[in-house]
C-alpha cells in the first residue's frame, strides 16, 4: 500500500498563542486586517485594496503539495485573544535556506506578538535551515526591532518592489545562522 | 554590429568546451548557481538534455562553443568564456533567445538576475529591454557569502513594444 507524500506542517506552541497550518475557514478574519493599507505597505507582495478572492487564493496556496512557501496563522483563540492575530511564513530558497515573513494585525500591534511568532518559529526551526534571511522596508523600523529582538544580525542593505505603492521601496536585510 | 550565432541544445559532447568555461574563476563567480571549485558532476548535469519547461543551448561563434545560454520561467541566464567581450555577442544570444522562447511559449514576462559587482551583464539585460525592478541578498554558491543580486525583468508587451517602435 502506498501513502501520498504529504509535506507535514507542524503546529507550533507558543506562549500566547499557536502557530497552526491555514484552514479555509480563515479567510474572512484575514481578509479583515490584510485589507488594512497598513499591513499592505509592509509587505511585497500584498496588494491594496486586496481584489476579492486573493486571501483564499493565499490559503489554496498554502495548502498545495507542491507548495514552496509554509504560512502559518498565529492564532490566539485558546488564550482568549483573536482567532488570527497575523500572519507567520517560510519560504524555502536552495540549499537548506529560508526566508521568513510575517504580519500582525494592527489592532495587535505594540503587544510583542510579531516578536513571539518569530522567536517560536526559528526554535522550531519547520525547515531545518541553516539560514534564514529577512528584508523590511526602511520606514518600518517596528519590524526590524523584532527580527534584532530575535538575534538576526543586519546584512546590509537593498530595495524591493512593493505592489500596494506600486514602487520599489529600499529594504534592511536580516539574516540569521541557525545553530550558531 | 552584427555578429554570426548559432545555437543548438547542449549534448554531452560539449563536455570539455562547458567545464573549460566552469573552470574559470571570472566567469563562475558571477553565475547564480555553480559550485566552485569546479566540479565535473554538476556541469555534467547542466549539459543534459533539458527537461521542463524552457530550454538551454550552446552559444556558436564560427563553429567554436564560446558559451550557454538558457531561457526558463526562472529566468534567462547565460555564461561565456572569457576573451569574447565587447562583440555584442552576449546582447545578440539573449535577444535571439528571448525571441524563440516569448514566441515559443505563452509566457507575460522574463526575468534575470545580475549580481551587484557585473555591470557588463546588467547592461546586456538593459540592451534588450529588461528594468531593473528590485535588489536582494541571495547566497551565492560560488563565493559561499550572501551576496546583492539585481533582478530584472522584461514584459512581452515591452519587448513587442521595442520591435515595433519607429527607429
Amino acid at each position: 500500500m502506498r501513502h501520498e507524500d504529504i509535506i507535514v506542517q507542524e503546529m507550533i506552541e507558543a506562549d500566547r498563542f499557536v502557530l497552526r497550518p491555514c484552514r479555509k475557514s480563515d479567510a474572512g478574519l484575514i481578509a479583515m486586517y490584510a485589507g488594512d493599507d497598513r499591513v499592505a505597505r509592509g509587505t511585497r507582495a500584498m496588494p491594496h485594496p486586496l481584489p476579492p478572492g486573493s486571501v483564499e487564493a493565499m490559503i489554496e496556496r498554502a495548502s498545495a503539495a507542491d507548495r514552496s512557501e509554509d504560512v502559518w496563522v498565529i492564532d490566539g483563540s485558546a488564550h482568549g485573544h483573536a482567532e488570527a492575530l497575523g500572519l507567520i511564513s517560510l519560504e524555502r530558497m536552495d540549499r537548506a535556506q529560508s526566508e521568513i515573513f510575517y504580519w500582525i494585525a494592527p489592532a495587535f500591534w505594540n503587544t510583542g506578538f510579531a516578536t513571539e511568532a518569530v522567536r517560536t518559529l526559528i526554535a522550531a526551526n519547520p525547515h531545518k535551515s541553516d539560514r534564514i534571511f529577512a528584508e523590511v522596508f526602511q520606514d518600518n523600523p517596528g519590524s526590524a526591532r523584532v527580527l534584532t529582538n530575535c538575534g538576526f544580525d543586519y546584512l546590509g542593505d537593498a530595495e524591493a518592489f512593493s505592489v500596494s505603492r506600486g514602487a520599489t521601496v529600499p529594504t534592511w536585510t536580516y539574516t540569521l545562522k541557525q545553530g550558531s | 554590429m552584427m555578429v554570426s550565432l548559432a545555437y543548438r541544445p547542449l549534448n554531452p559532447n560539449d563536455f570539455d568546451a562547458v567545464h573549460a568555461i566552469a573552470s574559470d574563476w571570472s566567469v563562475v563567480r558571477q553565475l547564480g548557481n555553480w559550485p566552485w571549485p569546479p566540479n565535473e558532476a554538476f556541469t555534467m548535469g547542466r549539459i543534459a538534455p533539458y527537461d521542463g519547461e524552457g530550454f538551454v543551448w550552446a552559444v556558436f561563434l564560427a563553429e567554436k562553443l564560446i558559451g550557454t545560454i538558457g531561457l526558463s520561467p526562472k529566468g534567462l541566464g547565460y555564461m561565456y568564456a572569457s576573451g569574447w567581450s565587447g562583440r555584442g555577442i552576449a546582447t545578440k544570444a539573449a535577444m535571439d533567445v528571448i525571441a524563440f522562447g516569448f514566441k515559443t511559449y505563452d509566457w507575460t514576462e522574463v526575468r534575470a538576475s545580475t549580481w551587484i559587482d557585473n555591470p557588463a551583464s546588467a547592461a546586456v539585460l538593459r540592451k534588450c529591454g529588461f528594468t531593473h525592478w528590485q535588489t536582494h541578498y541571495e547566497a551565492s554558491l560560488a563565493r559561499g557569502i550572501p551576496t546583492l543580486i539585481q533582478q530584472h525583468r522584461l514584459s512581452r508587451a515591452t519587448w513587442d513594444r521595442l520591435r515595433t517602435a519607429p527607429q
